[in-house]
């Protein structure tokens, strides 16, 4: 059980109020962890802390053995950690074929078989905007796995898909972790975090409230408080 | 000595009043339309040159009356021909930043067609009597731009702090969304903001025909003392404009004290340079974004 | 004869505009950096090769160090402008358009001021020749910027221009590859000031002009952002344009102004009505 991103004592001050309030939880490497929490529990100021794009104020974060705190974003990615964000981030004006290679330089057989295995049916040169919502996030998970990297970082990859996608994607993220790769995803649909992930670890005001498998989990009660309230 | 630096003070306080009133105007439209328009200076040069063609024609009184509505009628038709279509057209700030350089090219270059190249005065400032303030020297048409400003940014505060336009307005430029949502009619305010601001444009550039010869690319250099002194002190804070028009003012003409006078335009874009990089959201402002 | 010469004289120019506005393109159509200090580049270029070529360096030299003057002007552009966008780098980069201007026009021991430097030595003897000179270097910045567009490089460029944020989390160095964008710009339009000056043979501060500006500006919407094809077709159009009104009689001092007018609509009417060009499939944000 080794960890490979360790997170201690974080915190992420706007103005007054704490975002991240001195949270501290290890992933540890193989998993698939889930970050659940209410709106507003920190957890994608969170992913921004770890990919670098927000400073944080007070903490450090470790990933391999390494030291990533202040780092720049693009230091943190070469390191490996691939991520996709809460609304897809597509280069707009890019085909899927050049959105991909943006992540890493491939041929085109690898691409089309990559895309048709993520069931997205559509020729490699059509521009992004001229897929549907839900394809434009398999297309954005497509790129954040090209991306050479051993820790994926995923920002409510459901929201707004449709239930067939959803399926996909929780297919798609198994094979990963299965091919080694560490996944860390934030979620609210909690049918497909209990059925995916090995781990969970609950954020509330910015502090981690409980952690351990979805069935230690489920039966906390701390936990339903905050999601049923009181 | 210290009649020089009374001079050199008083100078910059003119030189601050005429940029502030070209800061407002430009800051002002910045902050409710939430982009740079530096044909602004295109309407600044308007003023000038609309009332050297009235009063050559008419006495003083209607002249400048008649300036300063013509001026109004091109400020606001600019952004019925070009920003508005822009705006419908849902067009980024870079396009309406783009389109608005173009305008300020376009009013110099009709200005050089319609009255030649060569400098010119305005009739009316025949009469221009010099006093004396602690050993600085200030003429009648001096006089009349510091007290103008003044009473402009006095006028100008009462209307954003105390009227219904002028919330209306700031509720624009705080949150155009929400305003809507409170029954403000933004095309209105839009409308209302461009009146106002080419006013205090045109205002300006007649003060400063008064003052100094008129050219055609006087435009230009004048907004580009306007929105140097709109960043110093923000650009969407009309009263950091004013503020910041102001120091840009004496800087300019204290900083003679140290370097060839060639340099003077030079501090300007030193300054602004300067700001953009270390404090862009100036002294009293707040980075503007377009939602 | 006469004519043939005053249309070698318009293939030379055509061509020097290309380069500018295939330059300007890298800048603003591929990488999305709203760069209003391109005039200034030429400039540099032009002072460059002015000041040196005054000095008798030999022309080879002189056109190598106009480039790497351009390349360190921009790269030294982009290092306070680096965490500007927007409205604030078209202010940052405007400033530095005006800075250079007053530089030119202040420092008269180096730039004799506002009287310019007159007496540039020419290039080669016949504009024939010169035409070929500046037709073979901006065949070779096309073929140049074409490959380095359509490279990983150029994809990066693009994506960087879509979306910032994106192409960090895909490990791209942003700053980086804005210098380098902005570098290679930049010393492309310097090579365009280095043909400006050793043809027209004087220079003064003007060279720094908004009005060129927004020349370049209509060039590169007309043809269409991020379109290299574009840039060439919108330079040539742009600049051949407004020549006719040298044929209808107007005087000079009128044609001046007719022409900037002229550039200036339909810059505008350009962004109102057709914001993409003629081959653009980008907009600008």
């Amino acid at each position: 059980m080794k960890s490979i991103l360790c997170v201690e004592n974080v915190t992420k001050k706007f103005g007054g109020v704490a975002a991240v309030n001195k949270c501290s939880f290890d992933v540890t490497q193989g998993t698939i962890t889930a970050l659940i929490g209410p709106n507003g529990a920190g957890k994608t100021t969170l992913f921004n802390i770890i990919s670098g794009i927000q400073p944080l104020d007070e903490g450090r974060m470790v990933f391999q053995s390494e030291d990533i705190t202040g780092s720049a974003t693009h230091e943190i990615a070469r390191k490996g950690i691939s991520r996709t964000f809460q609304l897809t981030r597509l280069f707009k004006n890019l085909t899927i074929k050049q959105n991909l290679l943006v992540a890493k330089e491939v041929s085109d057989v690898v691409l089309k078989k990559m895309l048709v295995s993520f069931g997205v049916k559509k020729s490699l040169s059509t521009k992004c905007t001229d897929l549907s919502y839900g394809q434009q996030r398999l297309v954005e998970l497509a790129r954040a796995l090209l991306f050479p990297h051993s820790f994926l970082m995923l920002d409510e990859p459901t929201a707004g898909v449709n239930p067939f996608v959803r399926e996909q994607l929780k297919k798609i993220i198994r094979c990963a972790a299965k091919n080694g790769t560490t996944v860390l995803l934030i979620e609210h649909d909690m049918d497909f975090v209990m059925s995916l992930s090995d781990h969970v670890i609950v954020l509330n005001e910015g502090c981690v409230l409980a952690q351990g498998t979805p069935a230690v989990i489920k039966k906390n009660r701390r936990v339903l408080e905050v999601y049923l309230g009181k | 000595m210290s009649s020089i630096l009374a001079q050199l003070l008083l100078n910059g306080l003119i030189a601050g009043a005429i940029y502030a009133l070209v800061a407002a105007g430009f800051s002002l439209i910045c902050s409710v339309m939430k982009f740079m328009h530096f044909a602004h200076g295109g309407v600044v040069a308007a003023g000038a040159y609309f009332l050297f063609m009235f009063s050559q024609w008419f006495s003083p009184v209607p002249a400048i009356l008649l300036a300063l509505v013509t001026t109004v009628l091109f400020g606001v038709f600019m952004d019925w021909s070009v920003y508005k279509q822009l705006r419908k057209r849902h067009a980024s700030n870079a396009v309406l930043l783009i389109a608005s350089i173009g305008l300020m090219i376009l009013t110099t270059n009709l200005i050089l067609i319609g009255f030649g190249a060569d400098v010119k005065t305005i009739p009316l400032a025949q009469h221009n009597p010099v006093y004396t303030i602690l050993g600085a020297r200030i003429t009648l048409i001096q006089v009349v731009i510091i007290a103008t400003s003044a009473l402009l940014f006095g006028l100008l505060y009462y209307l954003m702090k105390c009227t219904r336009l002028g919330k209306a307005l700031r509720a624009v430029a705080d949150n155009n969304a929400i305003a809507q949502t409170v029954g403000i009619n933004p095309s209105r305010m839009y409308l209302a903001t461009f009146i106002l601001g080419s006013a205090l444009g045109g205002i300006a550039g007649m003060l400063i025909g008064l003052e100094q010869n008129l050219y055609p690319s006087m435009g230009l250099s004048l907004v580009i003392k306007g929105f140097t002194g709109a960043v110093i002190g923000g650009v969407t804070s009309v009263h950091g404009s004013i503020l910041g028009a102001l120091v840009l003012g004496m800087v300019e003409n204290l900083g003679i004290w140290y370097l060839p006078s060639g340099y003077k335009d030079a501090i300007a874009f030193v300054l602004l340079f300067v700001f953009l990089l270390l404090k862009p959201e100036g002294i009293l402002g707040k980075r503007f974004e377009r939602g | 004869m006469a004519f043939s010469a005053y249309l070698i004289h318009l293939g030379i120019l055509s061509c020097m505009y290309v380069m500018l506005a295939i330059s300007l393109n890298l800048a603003l159509g591929f990488t999305g950096m709203l760069n209003l200090g391109h005039v200034a580049f030429f400039g540099i270029g032009a002072y460059i090769t002015a000041i040196l070529s005054m000095q008798g360096l030999p022309l080879w030299l002189t056109c190598i160090l106009a480039i790497i003057g351009g390349l360190i002007a921009g790269i030294l552009l982009a290092f306070p402008t680096a965490r500007l966008r927007g409205d604030y780098l078209a202010l940052a980069t405007l400033g530095f358009t005006f800075i250079m201007a007053a530089i030119a026009r202040n420092w008269q021991s180096l730039t004799r001021g506002a009287l310019g430097i007159p007496g540039i030595p020419r290039l080669v003897a016949s504009n024939e020749q010169y035409l070929f000179w500046i037709s073979l270097s901006t065949v070779i910045v096309a073929l140049l910027v074409s490959w380095l567009t359509k490279s990983s490089i150029g994809r990066t460029l693009q994506a960087i221009r879509d979306d910032e944020l994106g192409a960090m989390v895909l490990g791209k160095n942003v700053f980086a590859y804005r210098m380098l964008a902005l570098g290679v710009s930049a010393s492309i339009a310097a090579l365009a000031g280095f043909f400006f000056a050793h043809f027209i043979t004087f220079i003064d501060p003007s060279v720094f002009s908004i009005d060129d500006l927004i020349l370049m500006f209509a060039m590169v919407i007309l043809g269409g952002l991020a379109s290299n094809k574009g840039s060439v077709i919108g330079g040539v159009i742009i600049f051949l344009l407004p020549e006719p009104l040298r044929f209808i009689g107007f005087s000079s001092s009128i044609v001046g102004p007719a022409r900037a007018i002229l550039f200036a609509l339909i810059l505008i009417g350009m962004l109102v009505y057709r914001p993409r060009g003629i081959f653009g499939k980008v907009d600008l944000s």
